[in-house]
C-alpha cells in the first residue's frame, strides 16, 4: 500500500470519528435529552402520532412535557426494559411486557408503583373492571406482592370469533345469527365445508391463542374454583372435563373445520385468510377490526362469543381484560408528575380520541360509548373475560397443554393420550415444587 | 460423438435449468419488495398480481419523509463507516500479531477471543447495557460503535489470521533485511497482500452494521442517533404493518449496501473462496 493510500486511508477514517464526536458523545451526548420531561416507553410503534398528538395537547393544558418512545417489535422492547432495570434506568412510565409472576419480581424489586391510594381516590371508576384485575394483586397471591392496584390500563380487548357473512350467506347459513351453541358450531362448520369454504382459521401456531381457546371451555366446564383446584392439582388433567375439552378440538378436526396449516400459522397469516376470504371464521383479539380494515376494507364480518357448551355448569369466558396497561415507576423522581399524567390520559376525551385513532377499545368505559358498532360489541365482553386468579399454572404444563392441544388438531394423540401427558407432566411439576 | 454431445447438451440443461429456479428463488423476493413497494396496502392483501395496478410512487415519498430516513441515512452512514474502518484496523492489525509475533498465551488467547462467537447478541445486552453505563458510554454514537467493533472482532480475526499465516515469510524476511519495521511489514506488504480478505471483511461488516439495529435500540435512546433500521420499524405495529410504505423504506435501505457490494463483487468471491481453503 503506498504512502499516499494510507494517508487516505488515515484522513476518511479520522474525519468520520470527527463526525461521531462532533455529533456529540459520552455525558455531553446524554445532557442532551429534557430531565424534566416525563418520559414513557411503549412498544406500539402505530401509535406514535397518536401518543405525540396527546403529549403535545397536555404540553399546551398544563407546560409538562411528555416524551413517548416506541420501540419494536415486543421482544426488543422487553430486552429494553430488562436491560433498564438491571441498570436502573427504567423511564417514568414503562410496561416489562411480562406475566404476573415476572411482573410480581418487578414490584418486589422496587420498580413499580403501587398505585392503591390513587385508584381508590375515584381513579378505578373511570376503567373497565376487568381490565384493573390483571395488573391487581390480592391479599392473598402466591408472589407475596403486597395486595393493590399497580397498572393503568390505556385499552382492553377480548379474544372472539369473528364471521364472514357473506361465506356465511353463500353456504346458506344466517349472517344475522350466528352459532350460539356447540352443537350449532359444528353444524355450521359442516355446511361451510360442504360449500366449498374453510370453516375456521386462527393462529394456532401461536400457542397462546390455541391455549386461550381452551381455556374459554375451561371456564365453561370448572369454573373459578375448578381452576383453581386444577392448578392446585386437587383435580386431575385426565378428569373427565378435561379429556372433552381436548375432544372438542377433535370433533372440530373429525368435521373437518380447522382451515389448513393452522397448527403452524401465525395469527398475521390467519388474519390475511380471514380477511381475503378465504376461512369464514376466525378467533382473534379486538385489534382483529383495525388489522381487517387495513387488509380488506370491504370485508362483512360480525363478530360471535366462542360457542358454549349447552349443558355446562358455568359461563363461558373469553380471554382479554387489558390491552395494554402501563406502569409507573416508583425510583422516578418524576413519579407523581407520571401518575397526574396516567390520569390525564384516561379520561374519556383522551381515550375517545386514542380509540378512534387506533380502532381499539379504550379502558376508559365511558369512552366506549363513542366507539363505532363493531367495537361496541367487543366492548360489552370485556366484562365476560376470565377472572383474576390468586396463582397461574406452571409455564411447562401450560406449554404441554397448549402442544397437546395441537396433537389433537393433526391427529397425532387423542383426547384421552393427550389429557394423561399433560398430567404426567403435572406431577413432574409438583415434585419440582415440592 | 453425437452420443457425448447429447449427454453434454442434457447435462448443461438440466444445469441451466437448476440454476434458473435458484435465480428465480432469489430475485422473486426482491421482485416482490419492488412490486410491493409501488401497491396500496389493500392491493397486496386482496389483488394476488406481480405488478400494482396503479403505481403508487408517492409510496416512496412518503416512506422517506415517515421514517425521516434522512437523519437515520447519515447516522447509519457514519456508523457503517466508522465502524467497518476500526473493525479493519483493529482485527488486521490483531491477526497478524496472532499470525506472527510469539507470545505467551497466544493461542489460549485466539481461542478465547474465538469462542465468543458463541455468544448470542441477545445474550450480552443486559452485561453491555450495564458496562456502557458505568463508562458513560450508554446513548452515545462512541458507544454503539464499541459495541459493534468488539462484536466483529471475533469473526475478523477468524478470517484473517489464517490468510497473515499462509503469506510466505520470505517476503517479509527480504524486507526486515531492507530494514522495514514490523509496523511496516505489517501495512507495507501484509495489508495489501490480504486485500481479497478484508474485501469480505468489509463487505460482510457493512451489511452487519447496516442491517443491525437490536443493539442499537437498547444501547440508543435518543432518537437522533438511531440507525436506519429504526426508520423502518415506523412501518411495523404490533397488530398492522405498513406494508407498502415499508417496502419502499427497504428498497431505500437497501440501495447503499448494493453499491457497496458492487464496488466489492471481485474481491469477495475471491476473498470467500481463500478462507475456505485457508480457514
Amino acid at each position: 500500500m503506498s504512502r499516499g493510500r494510507f494517508f487516505v486511508f488515515v484522513k476518511v477514517f479520522f474525519f468520520c470519528l470527527f463526525m461521531v464526536i462532533s455529533s456529540g458523545c459520552g455525558k455531553k451526548e446524554s445532557s442532551k435529552s429534557d430531565d424534566s420531561a416525563i418520559k414513557v416507553w411503549h412498544w406500539m410503534t402505530d401509535r406514535q402520532a397518536a401518543f405525540d398528538k396527546l403529549a403535545e395537547q397536555y404540553y399546551n393544558e398544563t407546560g409538562i412535557k411528555v416524551v413517548f418512545e416506541t420501540y419494536a417489535p415486543t421482544d426488543v422492547y422487553k430486552n429494553k426494559i430488562t436491560a433498564a432495570a438491571s441498570g436502573q434506568l427504567l423511564p417514568d412510565i414503562f410496561n416489562p411486557l411480562s406475566d404476573k409472576r415476572e411482573l410480581a419480581s418487578y414490584i418486589k424489586a422496587g420498580f413499580i408503583a403501587n398505585l392503591t391510594t390513587e385508584m381508590n381516590a375515584g381513579w378505578k371508576d373511570v376503567f373497565f373492571e376487568k381490565s384493573l384485575v390483571q395488573n391487581m394483586f390480592d391479599k392473598n397471591n402466591e408472589w407475596g406482592v403486597e395486595p393493590g392496584y399497580y397498572g393503568v390500563p390505556l385499552d382492553v380487548s377480548s379474544l372472539m370469533i369473528y364471521y364472514n357473512k357473506d361465506l356465511f350467506a353463500k353456504a346458506g347459513l344466517d349472517a344475522n345469527n350466528p352459532p350460539k351453541t356447540w352443537k350449532e358450531f359444528i353444524e355450521a362448520g359442516k355446511k361451510l365445508r360442504a360449500a366449498g369454504i374453510q370453516p375456521f382459521v386462527s393462529g394456532f401456531g401461536e400457542s397462546w391463542l390455541v391455549g386461550s381457546f381452551a381455556a374459554s371451555y375451561q371456564w365453561n366446564l370448572f369454573g373459578k374454583q375448578g381452576i383453581i383446584d386444577t392448578i392446585e392439582g386437587k383435580i386431575s388433567y385426565t378428569d373427565p372435563r378435561w379429556v372433552r375439552i381436548f375432544g372438542l378440538f377433535n370433533e372440530m378436526k373429525e368435521n373437518k373445520m380447522f382451515a389448513s396449516g393452522i397448527v403452524t400459522m401465525i395469527n398475521k397469516d390467519a388474519e390475511r385468510t380471514f380477511a381475503t376470504g378465504k376461512a369464514a371464521m376466525a378467533l382473534n383479539g379486538s385489534w382483529g377490526v383495525n388489522v381487517y380494515k387495513s387488509m380488506n376494507s370491504s370485508l362483512q364480518y360480525g363478530i360471535m362469543y366462542p360457542p358454549a357448551l349447552s349443558d355446562a355448569k358455568y359461563p363461558l369466558l373469553v380471554f382479554g381484560g387489558d390491552g395494554s396497561s402501563m406502569f409507573v415507576n416508583a425510583m422516578s423522581p418524576k413519579k407523581d408528575k407520571a401518575i397526574a399524567f396516567l390520569k390525564w390520559f384516561t379520561q374519556r376525551q383522551q381515550q375517545s380520541f386514542l380509540a378512534k385513532e387506533t380502532l381499539n377499545i379504550p379502558s376508559n368505559k365511558e369512552s366506549a360509548q363513542d366507539l363505532p358498532q363493531i367495537l361496541k360489541d367487543f366492548s360489552k365482553s370485556i366484562n365476560n373475560t376470565f377472572e383474576n386468579l390468586p396463582m397461574i399454572e406452571s409455564w411447562q404444563v401450560t406449554n404441554y397443554i397448549n402442544t397437546n392441544l395441537q396433537s389433537v388438531i393433526i391427529g397425532e394423540k387423542t383426547p384421552q393420550l393427550a389429557a394423561e401427558e399433560v398430567q404426567a407432566e403435572k406431577q413432574r411439576q409438583m415434585k419440582v415444587r415440592k | 460423438m453425437n452420443s457425448f454431445k447429447t449427454k453434454k447438451q442434457i447435462l448443461d440443461f438440466i444445469t441451466h435449468a437448476i440454476l434458473l429456479v435458484v435465480a428465480v428463488t432469489c430475485i422473486f423476493p426482491v421482485f416482490w419488495m419492488l412490486s410491493s413497494s409501488l401497491k396500496t396496502q389493500e392491493e397486496i392483501f386482496t389483488k394476488m398480481t406481480l405488478l400494482p395496478e396503479v403505481w403508487q410512487w408517492s409510496n416512496y415519498v412518503d416512506a422517506f419523509i415517515k421514517a425521516e430516513f434522512g437523519m437515520y441515512f447519515l447516522n447509519s452512514i457514519i456508523y457503517t463507516v466508522v465502524g467497518v474502518s476500526a473493525i479493519v484496523l483493529v482485527t488486521s492489525m490483531a491477526a497478524y500479531g496472532f499470525a506472527r509475533l510469539e507470545f505467551w498465551g497466544k493461542n489460549f488467547l485466539f481461542y478465547l477471543l474465538i469462542s465468543t462467537l458463541l455468544i448470542p447478541i441477545p445474550g450480552v445486552f443486559v452485561p453491555l447495557y450495564l458496562l456502557l453505563k458505568k463508562l458513560s458510554l450508554l446513548d452515545t454514537r462512541t458507544g454503539l460503535l464499541l459495541c459493534y467493533i468488539s462484536g466483529a472482532l471475533a469473526f475478523g480475526l477468524f478470517l484473517l489470521r489464517s490468510f497473515f499465516e499462509d503469506l510466505p515469510k520470505e517476503i517479509e524476511e527480504a524486507a526486515l533485511i531492507d530494514g522495514c519495521s514490523r509496523f511496516g511489514i505489517y501495512w507495507r506488504i501484509a495489508l495489501p497482500l490480504a486485500k481479497p480478505a478484508i474485501a469480505t471483511l468489509v463487505i460482510l461488516q457493512c451489511l452487519a452494521i447496516w442491517n443491525e439495529f437490536l443493539l442499537a435500540l437498547v444501547v440508543l435512546q435518543d432518537k437522533a442517533k438511531m440507525p436506519i433500521q429504526r426508520g423502518l420499524m415506523v412501518f411495523q405495529g404490533t397488530f398492522i404493518t405498513d406494508y407498502p410504505l415499508l417496502m419502499a423504506g427497504l428498497t431505500i435501505a437497501t440501495i447503499p449496501i448494493v453499491i457497496v457490494y458492487l464496488l466489492m463483487q471481485k474481491h469477495i468471491v475471491k476473498g470467500i473462496a481463500a478462507g475456505a481453503l485457508k480457514g
